[in-house]
């Protein structure tokens, strides 16, 4: 039994299959470890999958100036660059489970990495190529934070602190 | 009664004012300064400045532009239009200035921009007499918009958690 856990140290939960409750109690534990291994298992697969497909997508319909007919700055792929960076030092610091941001181009040619609980419970980071990040958030009532970091990818200070904000804002 | 509750009393009186005067004679009449009691339309262009999952518009969509050296976002005041009069405005005077014509748009009030720090509206009525921009967007003279855009962020915020989103 052992062994065949530790086979399957990919999963998340080593338990999954291999074990089977007999009562009822512990078949319904069962299914909701099931449920939330399911969960975890998707949410961090998502964060690379949607990220590098929205990304995908703003390459190939923001790269041009005026690319929404408003007069928007086109996106380069140094900003592309940089929010995919910046997302992936996100993921690696956010607890297991964090929903992946939804991925937007902005009319000044940034990107937004954003998160939403709802309408009124939101977080967003604009990024840009020139290595600032701006954000904002409403993370509660009152905690509204909002500032502009710098961002160098050896310094993890700045990432930190905002994993801290998405942190906060599913808590 | 206090000074707060004195100032919306006086708005919800020039607010029925303002409908029954617009009711009869349209929105050629409309007050020169935007009241806290309208509703304001801002239309939706892109399927991305609509967060399907709250119903919402997205915060990216009231961000301001810089137009003749001023930030502004384009709103339309809707108080006492219906929703075919607000549509025909969108085909006759929005769509032909867009690549494509709106999707949707999003409805919400006045009031919530009035409570940003610094936000009001200049109802130019140009190209359509409804048409306002919201302004006082942070601006500092010498500082690079990647610096205050924050500020931006956070007012949008706000107030685009008060447009939910409708269809066309």
């Amino acid at each position: 039994m052992t062994e065949l856990v530790l086979s399957k140290s990919t999963s998340i939960w080593p338990f999954e299959s291999e074990t089977r409750a007999v009562s009822t109690y512990g078949r319904m534990l069962d299914d909701l470890l099931s449920i939330a291994t399911r969960q975890v298992g998707r949410n961090v697969q998502d964060w690379d999958v949607q990220i590098e497909s929205a990304l995908a997508e703003i390459v190939a319909e923001c790269s041009v100036d005026d690319w929404d007919g408003c007069g928007a700055k086109a996106v380069l792929p140094e900003t592309v660059t940089i929010t995919r960076l910046v997302a992936n030092i996100l993921h690696e610091r956010v607890p297991k489970g964090t929903p992946p941001p939804d991925v937007l181009p902005e009319s000044d040619g940034e990107i937004a990495l954003s998160w939403t609980r709802t309408p009124d419970r939101v977080f967003s980071i604009s990024v840009g190529d020139h290595g600032n990040l701006n954000y904002a958030g409403r993370l509660a009532d009152g905690v509204e934070p909002h500032d502009v970091a710098e961002f160098t990818a050896r310094d993890p200070t700045t990432i930190q602190h905002l994993a801290l904000f998405i942190t906060q804002l599913f808590r | 009664m206090t000074w707060r509750n004195l100032l919306h009393a006086i708005q919800r009186q020039f607010s029925i004012w303002h409908f029954l005067l617009r009711s009869c004679f349209g929105s050629l009449l409309l007050p020169s300064r935007v009241c806290g009691c309208e509703e304001l339309t801002t239309f939706v262009v892109s399927r991305k400045h609509v967060n399907w999952e709250t119903g919402f518009v997205r915060e990216e969509h009231f961000h301001p532009r810089r137009v003749a050296n001023r930030l502004e976002t384009s709103v339309i005041r809707t108080t006492a239009l219906n929703a075919t009069t607000v549509w025909d405005i969108c085909t006759q005077y929005f769509d032909p200035r867009q690549r494509h014509a709106a999707i949707g748009r999003g409805i919400g009030p006045a009031r919530v921009v009035f409570e940003q720090d610094g936000l009001s509206f200049d109802p130019d009525g140009i190209p359509h007499p409804t048409h306002a921009n919201i302004v006082g967007w942070r601006d500092e003279p010498g500082r690079p918009e990647k610096e205050i855009k924050h500020h931006w962020k956070h007012a949008a915020q706000r107030i685009a958690a008060k447009f939910p989103y409708e269809p066309r």
